[in-house]
């Protein structure tokens, strides 16, 4: 009885140990997520993500250019990003958005600047007002495999409150947002 | 010896065999999935892809703050100093490109800059889509790098990093 009960917990715990392998080596998309706030700077592999403040508006201009008048908002997440070491050169992130269980796509991806430079840029969303508060950033370096990517989720710590007063203040204001320039790392 | 000895010898024994073929196989796999770079001889022609590609020779690497196009001149940032790579390449049917990366002494390695980011057009073409007959058959990599980079460079490598192999990705250099 003993030896059979052994057997099945060989088979048991072989078993387990595949389904981990292959979650492990990319079977199963995994990413491993990282919670940060708004001015908390994290690291996605070589670089370093930091967002720094967030406007809204219903006019965005992108680089002085006219871009359009929103039906609902548009919300600019100002980021920095600094790429301080040798790794691997990643050619973009996926950048993303969470309120209210909803998820929202930036109108453009985030590429980390080249190793020894920084870029400081604005990412930009459309959305509903009512997904104001409690809006997460999200970034996302998904591997050509899918094992354990990292993901950085940036609170911007906007409260209830916070999202009325400056829907309140600043609803129908214009955004002017940057696409950045880079600048070498002191 | 006993028999409940001999066990325990088996059981050390197999153990030991595990390990060691564990250890292998993971070395293995990190140096297969870990690239790896050798330098060319100075001036040598060389193949920087795995997957066949062009034959590639780099003739020299310039660092200058300033570049002349037709239009206005391009500044480096303050900090920054461009690095123009001149290579010479034999032309495929194919029109197979030449997407090199700048690389540095320390691992840390650079894209090319894209050409519309200049105001202006540069004299040579800065891809390697001549075709065999072709009269030019030289092209210019532009780099932008930070200028304290400049001293510690290595060449130019293959810009691709998804072949697996425990095989060296050439080193383009320059001439002395």
């Amino acid at each position: 009885m003993r030896g059979r009960a052994t057997q099945w917990l060989l088979a048991v715990v072989a078993c387990l140990a595949m389904i981990g392998l292959h979650a492990f080596t990319g079977e199963f998309p995994q990413e491993s997520v990282r919670q940060v706030q708004l001015g908390q700077a994290a690291r996605l592999y070589g670089s370093t993500i930091t967002a720094n403040s967030w406007t809204i508006g219903q006019v965005l201009y992108e680089d002085d250019r006219f871009v359009g008048r929103s039906g609902v908002m548009f919300l600019a997440v100002n980021v920095t990003v600094a790429t301080d070491s040798p790794q691997e050169l990643r050619s973009e992130w996926q950048v993303g958005g969470t309120a209210n269980g909803h998820t929202l796509a930036a109108r453009a991806d985030l590429r980390p600047p080249q190793p020894g430079f920084t870029r400081t840029q604005d990412v930009v969303f459309e959305l509903n007002p009512d997904d104001l508060a409690g809006f997460t950033l999200t970034v996302l370096d998904r591997a050509p495999i899918f094992a354990f990517d990292p993901q950085l989720n940036i609170d911007l710590g906007i409260t209830a409150q916070h999202a009325a007063d400056e829907l309140e203040r600043a609803r129908y204001a214009t955004v002017r947002a940057a696409s950045g320039s880079i600048q070498v790392i002191r | 010896m006993t028999a409940r000895a001999r066990q325990w010898l088996l059981a050390a024994v197999t153990f030991a065999v595990v390990v060691a073929v564990t250890g292998g196989w993971l070395a293995y796999l990190n140096a297969r999935s870990t690239p790896h770079h050798q330098q060319t001889a100075p001036g040598a022609q060389a193949v920087p892809d795995f997957d066949g590609g062009l034959t590639v020779r780099l003739l020299s690497l310039v660092v200058t703050p300033t570049l002349v196009t037709d239009k206005e001149p391009a500044h480096a940032p303050a900090g920054a100093a461009y690095v123009v790579a001149l290579v010479d390449y034999e032309p495929q049917a194919d029109g197979t490109g030449c997407w090199l990366h700048l690389l540095a002494v320390d691992g840390r390695r650079w894209s090319m800059l894209d050409p519309l980011e200049l105001p202006g057009r540069r004299e040579l073409p800065s891809n390697c889509s001549a075709s065999p007959g072709d009269a030019t058959t030289r092209a210019e990599l532009i780099y932008l790098i930070p200028e304290q980079a400049t001293g510690a460079l290595a060449g130019l490598v293959s810009s691709g990093l998804a072949h697996r192999s425990t095989e060296a990705y050439p080193v383009l250099t320059p001439p002395q």
